[in-house]
């Protein structure tokens, strides 16, 4: 439709040079005149309650400007604790070094409970109660079973709620299964979302309003949620993000739930308020991992299959870890890793029961993945065992079982309300790709011909993401500038986390408008200057802000040729706009430059800047099957991962991790780009092989590992990522044809890895980190932990 | 971390006049990347007066050779080790700790004296005091150790010094008691095999407060001589050792004339591993003598509820470093 002028192209990221040559400033190097720092008194003790504070001493200390309890400050701290680094208080003073030397002139009287820190402990009757006169376990209130499927769409249109979610008859399908498959257990330890950049924000008073600089996955979302909670209107507050230096999806700042870590925002938010001086309050890097995101699930699988391999049954039991609080949605993408969308070829019968569990330790949430990694460990590590015991091909059996275009997505998102149609897979021909690069057919060898010290492993899982969230209320908006010199901006509130979100975008606008990518910039400065943009969360920036920002283009290209015809008295269908200026389509020759269409300037009359807008509510109607309103595509991320090892059977360790990502992102709007978010696999593998749990001493709580010598990130060395990018363009739901690109990197590999080390050992391990110790016991090489007595 | 006073040496003994005449308590720095997380998180519940610079003294960074063997100056970085063509054809064990070490960053910065020097990281002992307040563990004048009943994964597998089970991390010390180095000071010179003591209580070596490594001397290598160094640690990037070890043999008519072996990160102190030395010696070293070499330095060790993995680690990696030596 277009010619293409930037998208499918490696242009530089806008964001690139500032971020690599330092110039780049990010929330920490927003340093005001008189700003005060902040220090937190934070709970050593998993549960407690606070029986006295006396803050008197720290109050009069010179330099101490306030100090911060449940007294004084409800809002934001409680005389209960329920973790390890729970807030206590927090000292507002002239300098850093000052606030420490208060912070230690805090008394506080503590009244200890009785707490439980993991998962296991917390499912089990009459564990102590995270929050007193509460059970631990709950049952996920977005039960539905899906009924009265349509034989012609084959849509559900029926959705009751229930106490699990399903569709077919679960008996009468393992009633009728040939084979059955049931793994119980596999554990995915808690584990925490990686950002480099400790949360923080600086927040100042002018006079008329609250300016909060802080790093952000989605501005307008988050400043929201921050004047609901701080108790101020909208209009008195502006949220300001520089750089955010990275995130991966764990950073959404959600101050209304005084659970879920913004404690930052709260705390300066309210200091700034009261002493109408600027106030900074940033996490040490012990902090941010203490109140960094988390996760940790329990999953049994059992899978009915036809002898042929076919899969017609699937029942799915999963306990997420929720922590103190934490997020409840993202079981509803482990969903997707079921006979509800990623088997929803031939699964006819289908149950998910979900439990979320409260322990003392810090709240859960989304991020990377949100929901997915956890689902599809438990899922693909079960289709594995399901091929082992049926003699199958690992690949052919995921082939032959795995969703298709067109087939019906009945994932249960509690945010929509319907069935709908995938808009395309395109997993085969990633299981097809990775298979080939592998060296699949020759390669792969069954554990028990595997007899030398050290072993190769060859695995392979399949995925399916949540793109964007497809239900009401998932909007965004775009205005796009042209100037008289040609140039342009896009106005968008969209976060750029690390993801090439901005480049992308602003090469959409460069794509309508015909002008080189170097002349469109972006205006993305804080929220009284941009236009509400939707939440960068389930990789849905290119799909939900993809349209805004293309139908601000095409409205500003419709205004420019308007003033153009105009000048040429031609009408504006029959003009093209380039770099040049606006020329008759059919004519070159007859043409205008852009300051001769915006007219004189100054105070004579001209038009000094054309301004094209546009609202997008998701879904789009080109996503309508048919023009159907009922009958949705939507994409997904999806693909296939295929992990290759070696494991030494002396000592467990294993090494040469090579993962090659495969996934269809559609049209790959910048290759480079799409490649980086491949390499994201690396996160996945850092929790199957780093010992990455989040080690906590089980008789206090504390946290042994709260910092990156002893939480490992990995690196090059550790594992090698090549990725494989599937286009399939033609994708009904994007302007462009993109779907998505981004957390599903992460989706497979604790799958695939899992699945490469039972291939290598012949010994399956259910439980992640995959460690020395772990390996060398299932060798046989050591003896099994047993209790002392 | 609270203010204090930074001030350059220009010599070694201006370098311990100053920790001697500081009025409260003086702590030299050179590369800095252990010193300033001990500072940070307040390990030694004490703040110094005065951090003194060695990086200004001259000559402590240089490598040479003479008939003492190879000289080391305190001051030479661990890249500068890992790098040198001299260290990697000689001393090829010591090279390969070097560059094992953490990571190219911290090589860079790292000097071989603050490697020997370094404080252990124990995750009990290293907790930050910044949440709720500091836990005390017997290292820091506590009753008990608190990894003893607590998570001892990477802990001694040979019990406890002083109560405490927290490990040597060093990669280069092992290598150097291999080599039977020996580390000059200000006051005097120390064999190698003397100079790491937990026994004396916050501290990991001999060395006074007021005395300072100014060198390691490493023996020229005899004929039909090589050595070794291997590591087990999560990443291949950066870490500390699960477990490491180094081996330095020298063989003469196809047997072993001598050995030296030396585990870390088993114990509060590298280990040297005699008996398995003397077991060696005399005969040529087949895979199997050196599978017997881990099980003899093995055989006396008494691991915890969660660290038995280690006894196997370190076998494998006796092993492995002594075939290295023959491959």
């Amino acid at each position: 439709m277009f010619k293409t002028n930037a998208l499918g192209k490696a242009v530089r990221q806008k964001d690139g040079r500032p971020r690599v040559t330092g110039e780049a400033k990010f929330y920490a190097d927003v340093i005001l005149p008189n700003m005060l720092q902040t220090r937190i008194l934070r709970s050593p003790y998993p549960a407690a309650d606070i029986v006295s504070i006396d803050t008197s001493e720290a109050e009069a200390l010179e330099g101490v400007r306030l100090v911060m309890t449940y007294k004084n400050f409800p809002k934001a701290f409680r005389d209960t604790l329920y973790y390890v680094g729970d807030l206590v208080a927090a000292v507002i003073a002239d300098d850093a070094t000052i606030a420490e030397e208060a912070r230690e002139l805090i008394k506080v009287e503590y009244t200890r409970k009785k707490f439980v820190l993991s998962l296991e402990e917390a499912i089990k009757p009459g564990s102590p109660q995270v929050f007193d006169g509460v059970e631990n376990c709950h049952d996920w209130e977005f039960h539905y079973t899906m009924s009265d499927r349509d034989p012609e769409t084959r849509l559900f249109k029926t959705k009751t709620q229930t106490e699990y979610n399903a569709f077919g008859d679960i008996e009468k399908g393992f009633a009728e299964a040939d084979v059955i498959v049931e793994q119980k257990d596999i554990k995915y330890a808690y584990c925490k979302s990686p950002a480099m950049e400790p949360r923080g924000c600086t927040a100042n008073f002018d006079g008329n309003k609250l300016n909060v600089y802080t790093h952000s996955q989605g501005l307008h979302d988050e400043k929201l949620c921050l004047a609901q909670a701080l108790g101020i209107d909208a209009r008195m507050l502006n949220y300001i993000s520089p750089y955010t230096g990275s995130s991966f999806g764990g950073k959404n700042a959600f101050p209304l739930d005084r659970n879920i870590a913004s404690h930052y925002l709260m705390i300066a938010g309210l200091a700034t308020l009261e002493l109408k001086k600027p106030v900074h309050c940033g996490y040490s890097r012990e902090e941010e991992m203490l109140c960094g995101w988390s996760r940790g699930t329990i999953g049994d699988v059992k899978i009915g299959f036809k002898k042929d391999g076919t899969l017609t049954t699937m029942d799915f039991f999963h306990w997420q870890e929720a922590g103190s609080g934490g997020d409840k949605y993202p079981p509803k993408n482990a969903i997707l890793a079921t006979g509800s969308v990623l088997y929803s070829r031939n699964c006819e019968h289908q149950r998910s029961r979900i439990r979320y569990v409260h322990t003392n330790r810090f709240c859960c949430g989304g991020w990377q993945g949100y929901g997915v990694p956890e689902g599809t460990y438990a899922v693909e590590t079960t289709m594995d065992i399901a091929a082992e015991q049926m003699g199958m091909d690992p690949v052919e059996i995921r082939k032959m079982n795995c969703m298709r275009a067109g087939d019906v997505d009945s994932g249960w998102d509690p945010l929509s309300y319907k069935s709908c149609y995938i808009s395309s897979s395109g997993i085969r021909d990633c299981l097809d790709a990775g298979a080939k690069h592998v060296d699949w057919k020759n390669k792969w060898q069954h554990p028990s011909k595997k007899t030398d010290r050290v072993r190769s492993g060859m695995g392979v899982a399949i995925f399916a993401m949540a793109a964007g969230r497809p239900g009401p209320g998932n909007s965004s908006e775009a205005m796009v500038k042209i100037y008289p010199d040609g140039s342009a901006a896009l106005v968008s509130a969209i976060a750029d986390i690390g993801q090439g979100q901005h480049t992308v975008q602003t090469q959409i606008v460069a794509d309508v408008l015909n002008i080189p990518y170097e002349k469109v910039g972006i205006v993305c400065h804080d929220t009284d200057s941009t236009p509400f943009a939707t939440l960068v969360a389930g990789s849905c920036a290119t799909w939900i802000q993809g349209w805004a920002t293309y139908g601000a283009a095409m409205d500003a290209k419709r205004q420019i040729l308007d003033l153009a015809a105009d000048k040429l008295n031609v009408p504006a269908d029959e003009l093209t706009m380039d770099e040049h200026g606006i020329h008759v389509t059919d004519d070159k020759d007859k043409q205008i430059t852009f300051s001769d269409a915006f007219g004189v300037r100054g105070h004579y009359g001209g038009t000094h800047e054309v301004i094209g807008y546009h609202v997008h509510n998701s879904p789009h109607s080109s996503g309508h099957k048919d023009g159907k309103k009922d009958e949705i595509y939507i994409p997904k991320e999806k693909g296939a991962q295929f992990i290759t090892l070696d494991v030494d059977t002396e000592t467990g360790i294993i090494s040469n991790v090579h993962v090659i990502m495969a996934q269809n992102v559609g049209k790959a709007l910048n290759p480079k780009i799409v490649e980086g978010q491949l390499l994201g696999s690396r996160h996945g593998v850092e929790n199957a092989l780093l010992a990455n749990d989040c080690i906590v001493d089980k008789r206090n709580g504390w946290l042994m590992t709260p910092n990156w010598v002893d939480y490992r990130h990995t690196t090059a060395l550790d594992c090698d990522v090549t990725p494989l990018v599937i286009e399939k363009p033609g994708d009904p739901s994007h302007p462009l044809g993109a779907t998505a690109c981004g957390e599903g990197a992460a989706c497979p590999t604790l799958a695939a890895f899992s699945n490469a080390l039972f291939n290598a050992i012949g010994v399956r391990i259910l439980e992640t980190p995959f460690t020395p110790e772990k390996i060398l016991t299932a060798l046989g090489k050591i003896q099994a932990r047993g209790r002392k007595k | 971390m609270k203010r204090f006073k930074h001030i350059d040496a220009t010599s070694i003994e201006e370098a311990v006049s100053l920790l001697q005449g500081s009025k409260g308590p003086a702590y030299v720095i050179a590369g800095g990347s252990d010193l300033l997380g001990c500072l940070k998180d307040n390990l030694w519940m004490e703040y110094p007066e005065a951090v003194i610079n060695l990086k200004t003294i001259p000559n402590l960074n240089t490598i040479s050779v003479d008939e003492e063997g190879l000289q080391i100056g305190a001051l030479v970085t661990l890249t500068t080790i890992a790098d040198s063509d001299t260290v990697k054809d000689s001393w090829p064990g010591l090279a390969e700790a070097a560059r094992r070490t953490a990571s190219p960053l911290l090589r860079n910065i790292g000097t071989i004296a603050g490697n020997i020097c370094q404080e252990n990281r124990c995750w009990y002992y290293r907790y930050p005091d910044k949440i709720g307040g500091r836990i005390d563990c017997v290292r820091k004048g506590g009753k008990r150790c608190l990894a003893v009943p607590g998570d001892h994964r990477y802990h001694s597998i040979f019990g406890a010094v002083n109560k405490c089970i927290a490990v040597n991390p060093s990669d280069t010390a092992p290598a150097l008691i291999a080599l039977n180095a020996t580390i000059r000071t200000t006051k005097r010179d120390i064999p190698v095999d003397e100079f790491f003591s937990a026994e004396l209580g916050a501290q990991s070596t001999v060395l006074d407060r007021d005395e300072i490594v100014t060198g390691i001397i490493v023996p020229n290598p005899e004929q039909g001589s090589t050595s070794a160094f291997r590591k087990i640690a999560h990443r291949k990037s950066i870490d500390f050792a699960m477990v490491n070890c180094a081996v330095s043999l020298t063989i003469f008519d196809g047997n072993v004339a001598s050995a030296r072996i030396c585990l870390n990160g088993v114990h509060n102190n590298p280990r040297r591993c005699e008996e398995a030395e003397a077991a060696l010696a005399g005969r040529p070293l087949s895979e199997q003598a050196a599978r017997q070499a881990g099980e003899l330095s093995l055989a006396e060790a008494k691991p915890l509820l969660q660290n038995g993995f280690k006894v196997q680690l370190a076998k494998a990696i006796i092993m492995d470093t002594l075939m290295d030596c023959v491959s």
